[in-house]
């Protein structure tokens, strides 16, 4: 039972409380980039969610063979592979996703999130952890990325998910769909979620607050050194 | 010793492996659709003329499949149909993106474009795919080699795109009237 509530716990944790996009903060460029419309985000964020999965699979099959010295290219090269298998299977059956989402596709591959799941939970733990871990940070991810393209859809385009919306329509407010609207919609999205979290910025720079702290192997000594 | 060699031997064949898998899905997915009439092309043909058999103009003297495209920049194709008296353009043109804007113009007898269609769009989602909607194509039809692009109003918020596809329709019909013999006679 106990094991349950932990499998559970690795997967929903991605989802809101240590959502990568909202709380950790990782993976910014593809998300102010290709949120203009919720269907771009859900598939940037599908697409996304089976590359961190198939990662960490592997990644965490292979964790006892690849030697710590090398590490970081072996979990690139293993990241670059599905990318470039996804974006031959987008190619080919679904041309318009693939080029809506252009560069951004290949730049999955330098992702803060996957290799940071990688380096931080894959390498360390089993399978079964792992590919939870993956589906609950891509599900996490593809629901911000959602959230934040339908925010920008509705406003910016005056559309949502392709039906048109009735009075914004007619007179939409380009500037969401600009880049700066993008940071203007995240910055509200997260001051949203920080809001009902009830999170308040640290009275002092700790690790306590801090929603890496769980995987992160730094002392509080280590982070805060001013010679960093 | 051990420490030296074990660890590029380990990414060796990482890579080795990951190499092999991709060139095994590559073979497995990817299909040359290079002078071929794909259900993509056709549907964009009889989008803009209605329906009819149209064929792609193919280089006789060639060995493999390679479609004729008078040796324009950013031409990929020249289709006719049976009457030859409807020729649609098939070009790439860089609008915000680079080889963003991938269509379909459809040429009439006259030289002016009846109708555009789209292949791909890979602009800007929300400002640059502007140019896909009705309003802005229907200004476009009747564009000839007389026609002055300045006066044909851009989108808001999808100017390059706008410039763009005001580009490829000057192509389309200067192909069309340079080369009017050819394409009627093929």
């Amino acid at each position: 039972m106990p094991e349950n509530k932990s499998s559970m716990h690795e997967f929903t944790k991605g989802l809101i409380k240590e959502n990568p996009t909202l709380v950790t903060l990782l993976g910014m460029c593809p998300t102010l980039a290709v949120t203009t419309m919720a269907v771009n985000g859900i598939g940037m964020g599908l697409a996304t969610t089976f590359v961190l999965v198939c990662s960490n699979i592997v990644i965490s099959l292979l964790k006892n063979v690849i030697p710590k010295a090398v590490r970081l290219p072996c979990f690139i090269v293993i990241i670059a592979g599905f990318v470039t298998l996804i974006s031959f299977i987008l190619q080919g059956y679904f041309p318009a996703l693939y080029s809506a989402l252009g560069i951004f596709l290949s730049l999955i591959t330098v992702n803060c999130i996957i290799l940071g799941r990688a380096e931080a939970f894959a390498s360390k733990n089993k399978l079964l952890p792992s590919i939870l871990d993956g589906l609950g940070m891509g599900l996490g991810f593809t629901l911000s990325l959602f959230v934040m393209g339908s925010l920008r859809e509705i406003f910016g385009s005056g559309s949502w998910l392709g039906f048109k919306i009735p009075v914004i329509s007619s007179n939409p407010v380009l500037i969401f769909i600009m880049p700066a609207g993008g940071f203007f919609v995240l910055g509200c999205i997260i001051a949203m979620v920080n809001k009902i979290a009830n999170r308040k910025p640290p009275a002092e720079i700790s690790c306590s607050n801090c929603p890496n702290a769980e995987m992160c192997g730094q002392t509080k000594e280590d982070c805060t050194r001013e010679d960093k | 010793m051990k420490n030296n060699i074990i660890p590029p031997l380990v990414l060796t064949i990482i890579c080795i492996v990951v190499s092999g898998l991709l060139v095994f899905a590559h073979n497995q997915t990817y299909v040359d659709t290079t002078g071929v009439m794909t259900d993509e092309l056709k549907a964009g043909c009889e989008d803009v003329f209605g329906k009819g058999e149209y064929e792609m103009l193919l280089d006789k003297n060639a060995d493999t499949k390679t479609p004729v495209t008078f040796d324009v920049d950013g031409v990929v194709s020249v289709i006719t149909d049976s009457t030859k008296e409807k020729c649609l353009v098939e070009i790439e043109e860089d609008g915000y993106s680079k080889g963003g804007l991938h269509v379909l113009i459809g040429v009439n007898k006259d030289g002016a474009v009846e109708g555009i269609s789209f292949i791909e769009c890979g602009e800007t989602p929300g400002l640059g795919t502007k140019v896909k909607e009705k309003s802005f194509l229907d200004t476009l039809v009747g564009f000839d080699t007389n026609t002055n692009p300045d006066d044909i109003d851009n989108v808001t918020s999808a100017t390059y795109s706008s410039k763009g596809m005001k580009s490829a329709c000057k192509k389309a019909v200067k192909l069309y009237s340079e080369h009017k013999e050819e394409i009627t006679n093929a």
